[in-house]
């Protein structure tokens, strides 16, 4: 009884809705000046809002409403105004005809228009960049697309960047980005599911995939956690990513994020899901695996064998990110035995005037080196060269000159920096710079053992989260050999003959087998 | 919960291989001399054989696990004592594995603290482990942790090879004769035979058609990589010195030099055979849990960590030396669980077992 006393009853009060629940479904009137009426209490305070009556003989025929900013009001005057207002109401094809079927007409070929017939669609129309129309007389309208919202061009995006590659990245506009993918699979299978979340931003976001290579089920997950979210305002696609993901409380990305539309392609031709939301150039791509983080789509772009190779170095880098701290001061602190002979000399010597123990010199510098990043990252882009030119002061000479801290701890700390940024996803560098710290704790206290201890503990965790039904860790554990080639190298692409078996299914093939080039196939015999 | 096939495997292989390199070289050793390799060889054909008997029985029943089968083939009373041998065996042996493992990563890699530190660590591992993975994050931590600790064998084996004597491996079976070789065999042989957890393991198989194959391969691949290290021991270190040595494996490690520049990894050693004993612990763990869950019929196993935990904690205190753990190892293990639990009660299993299919099938 005390429990279900206790249980929270589920929460309808006072939800926030975009208007006003009064004018639920309520139709048009066919009085223009009732309309006008309600569309400006409506509007009340909004001074972006155009009310624009059109009148014939004296009397307002026609109310054209749009909210200024959001129209494009050059093509709306070259488009509606000029002609009626220059060559008067047109008259139909044939004797009597409404009106609003002649403006209907008159704007076929200039935009896409909707018919309406209550409040509600009129506000979402207006609210969504169009014109409204309304006549006088008439309980029909009409929604005229002459969306105009400033859009920014397509640029090279900041966050990815490619050697080779192509250069053009997602911007705000929701269209815009489905156009950039639609020009690299010129394919009906290429869908777009829209949805809108958001109850005040009625934010659009579209569900993107290609028919028949992603699989239904996952794309039922997808549909089932986007339906129940339910958020104010979504400014971001990550307000998505924190109520769709799997786990909450872990550093690593279960979803992966990308500005550029070849990933996306890359991502939906294995059979994966994005999910594009406006107002953000950051679409979502599930499921993701841990793996996914640490390849870059320029190993796809470049010969496979030097790919391979970076990716080794990658793995080592991501290794040293986590570890090389924590392994210096368990190192030093517990075990000199395994450091040569030598260079114990040179780093006992180096150490000899610092006044704290490893662990203290490493969590100090650790923190700096924290604070210096977050620095250079929020300054104004005037100033950001100061920081690094302090930065390479304070830490890099005068610290060690100064005694507070020694040269090896220097080096230490500013190679797993360097070792955190070669991450090619950005969001699982911060990942692992995170875990970093507990590890320079464990190996405060038990030296090499914590960090064993640490090592075991997080491939629990990584090896128990899972992503859209994906387990993070796939393909090493659970073990699936024929998808190891595309992890630990970059096999060739006529070699890559299967898709990756947790998305792409076990019977599904991706390209015909035998296709590596030889001198009798490529070309021509001598 | 499910398990793979190629979990299987790795589950198998990091099971066994940690354990019987540190502790089974020595006091073979001392039994079979330099002929410890054939020992070594004969334990791992038997070992397959024991994996691949309690693997066939089993498949009796791929869908129960031993808690249940047991009394399904034997009947409520004659099953329970069965599971009790089992359960007395798991219990038992996580204590003395949870103590051996704070004793020796004491003496070797961190003298400071004191074993409880280590024991709890290890502890908040195991919980971890079982509460959110069960036996399928078990499963897959092995999956990480086996590619591992055979590429430090083969690294092993590779820089230890200047090192070799050849002349210590003479001469071939004179010296000790078919007993002493027999009584080597045992020791590998009780520890090749705790692959009897495949009679558990397999209830959680998504195909349990694959469990022979993989659980065979697991133990062959861990008894070849096992036979390898005892010949390089041999091979290092000469019969003599090694029977006295009481951990001789990780003295080889600590032959090692290489440009005198990596030395000294017998500690790099420990970190790896580290990964084989979390395996090792929190499969018993987990079987512990389960299994009791499954006799006192409780239907959410994971509150019996709760208990089981802290019961864990006070064996591995109470054990009192690491040489009781040899003499736990020498005693209770070859004479009692070898026999009753790894080849006796699997049999009896079988053999009952099949003859029940065989008189069900002639009875229709």
């Amino acid at each position: 009884m005390m429990i279900r006393l206790r249980k929270k009853k589920h929460f309808d009060g006072n939800k926030i809705t975009p208007y006003p629940s009064t004018i639920k479904n309520e139709p048009l009137h066919s009085e223009l000046t009732a309309n006008e009426q309600i569309i400006k209490d409506l509007f009340q305070n909004c001074a972006d809002l155009v009310t624009h009556p059109i009148y014939e003989a004296g009397k307002p025929k026609l109310l054209l409403i749009y909210l200024d900013g959001l129209t494009d009001t050059k093509t709306l005057e070259q488009g509606l105004l000029r002609p009626l207002l220059y060559e008067g109401f047109p008259h139909g094809l044939n004797k009597v005809h409404s009106l609003q079927q002649i403006i209907e007409q008159q704007l076929f070929a200039v935009t896409p228009i909707k018919n309406i017939s209550t409040i509600d669609e009129l506000v979402d129309g207006i609210l969504m960049g169009n014109a409204g129309i309304i006549f006088e007389g008439e309980i029909k309208g009409i929604v005229a697309d002459f969306n105009g919202m400033p859009l920014r061009s397509i640029e090279e995006p900041a966050t990815e960047i490619t050697i080779r590659g192509p250069r053009d990245g997602f911007t705000e506009s929701i269209r815009t980005n489905s156009s950039l993918l639609r020009r690299r699979i010129r394919s009906s299978r290429l869908k777009f599911e829209a949805l809108t979340v958001g109850e005040l931003s009625q934010t659009s976001v579209e569900i993107t995939y290609i028919e028949g290579i992603a699989s239904e089920s996952l794309l039922e997950e997808v549909r089932g956690r986007l339906s129940r979210i339910e958020i104010d305002g979504v400014l971001e696609s990550e307000y998505i990513e924190e109520f769709i993901e799997d786990s909450s409380f872990t550093p690593f990305p279960q979803i992966q994020n990308t500005e550029r539309p070849d990933i996306v392609i890359a991502n939906l031709l294995e059979g994966k899901v994005a999910i594009m939301v406006d107002n953000t150039p950051f679409v979502l791509i599930v499921p993701m695996t841990f793996w996914n983080g640490l390849q870059s789509v320029e190993d796809y772009y470049e010969r496979f064998l030097y790919t391979s190779f970076i990716r080794l170095v990658r793995y080592i880098l991501f290794n040293m990110t986590m570890y090389l701290p924590s392994v210096y001061v368990a190192l030093t602190t517990y075990h000199p035995k395994l450091i040569p002979t030598t260079l114990l000399i040179s780093i006992a010597a180096a150490r000899e005037g610092v006044p704290f123990p490893a662990i203290v010199e490493a969590l100090i510098m650790e923190f700096v080196f924290e604070g210096l990043r977050e620095a250079g990252i929020r300054l104004p882009k005037a100033v950001g060269s100061a920081v690094s030119i302090v930065g390479a002061l304070v830490i890099g000479q005068a610290a060690v000159q100064a005694g507070i801290v020694s040269a090896p701890m220097v080096i230490v700390v500013a190679t797993t920096g360097i070792a955190s940024f070669a991450i090619p996803r950005y969001n699982l560098g911060t990942a692992l710079r995170l875990i970093r710290f507990p590890m320079l704790l464990l190996a405060g206290i038990f030296g090499l053992y914590g960090i064993v201890i640490g090592f075991i503990a997080l491939t629990i965790h990584l090896v128990t989260l899972r992503s859209f039904g994906v387990p993070y860790f796939t393909p090493v554990a659970p073990q699936i050999p024929v998808d190891l080639k595309d992890v630990f190298f970059r096999v060739p692409r006529w070699a890559n003959t299967a898709g990756p078996i947790f998305t792409f299914g076990r019977n599904k093939q991706r390209i015909p087998k035998g296709q590596k080039p030889g001198p009798q196939k490529g070309g021509t015999k001598q | 919960m499910k398990l793979s096939g190629l979990q299987i495997f790795w589950l198998m292989f990091t099971f066994e291989t940690g354990n019987i390199i540190l502790l089974t070289i020595g006091p073979v050793m001392e039994d079979a001399k330099q002929d410890l390799w054939i020992s070594y060889l004969i334990a791992s054909f038997l070992g397959v054989f024991i994996v691949y008997i309690a693997t066939k029985t089993a498949l009796l029943h791929p869908k129960h696990s031993l808690v249940q089968f047991s009394r399904l083939l034997l009947g409520k009373w004659l099953g329970t004592l069965i599971v009790i041998a089992y359960l007395i065996q798991w219990f038992s042996v996580i204590g003395n594995i949870l103590r051996e493992f704070s004793d020796f990563t004491i003496t070797i890699l961190l003298p400071t603290p004191p074993p409880w530190a280590l024991n709890q660590t290890m502890l908040f591992l195991l919980i971890y482990v079982t509460y959110v993975g069960g036996i399928e994050g078990i499963g897959r931590c092995s999956e990480v942790f086996g590619p591992i600790i055979i590429i430090s064998v083969i690294m092993l084996v590779v820089l230890s090879i200047k090192d070799f004597d050849t002349q210590n491996i003479m001469p071939i079976f004179i010296d000790s004769g078919i007993p002493s070789i027999w009584k080597g065999t045992l020791i590998p042989l009780a520890f090749f035979g705790e692959s009897v957890t495949m009679l558990m393991l397999v209830s959680f198989m998504n195909e349990p058609q694959k469990a022979i194959k993989s659980a065979v391969w697991g133990i062959a691949i861990s008894a070849f990589t096992v036979c390898i290290v005892s010949l390089c021991v041999l091979l290092v270190l000469g019969p003599e010195i090694s029977a006295k040595l009481r951990h001789p494996t990780f003295d080889v490690v600590s032959y090692i030099s290489v440009m005198d520049f990596v030395q000294n990894i017998e500690i790099i050693a420990v970190l790896v055979w580290i990964l084989s004993v979390f395996i090792k612990l929190s499969l018993y763990f987990f079987l512990a849990c389960y299994g009791a869950a499954q006799l006192f019929n409780i239907k959410n196993w994971r509150k019996l960590i709760w208990i089981a935990a802290p019961l864990f904690f006070i064996l591995a205190q109470l054990y009192p030396n690491s040489s009781y753990t040899f003499g736990y190892m020498k005693t209770f293990w070859v004479y009692y669980a070898l026999p009753i639990n790894m080849v006796g009660i699997p049999l009896l299993l079988l053999a009952i077992g099949s003859f029940r299919k065989k008189y069900a099938h002639a009875k229709h």
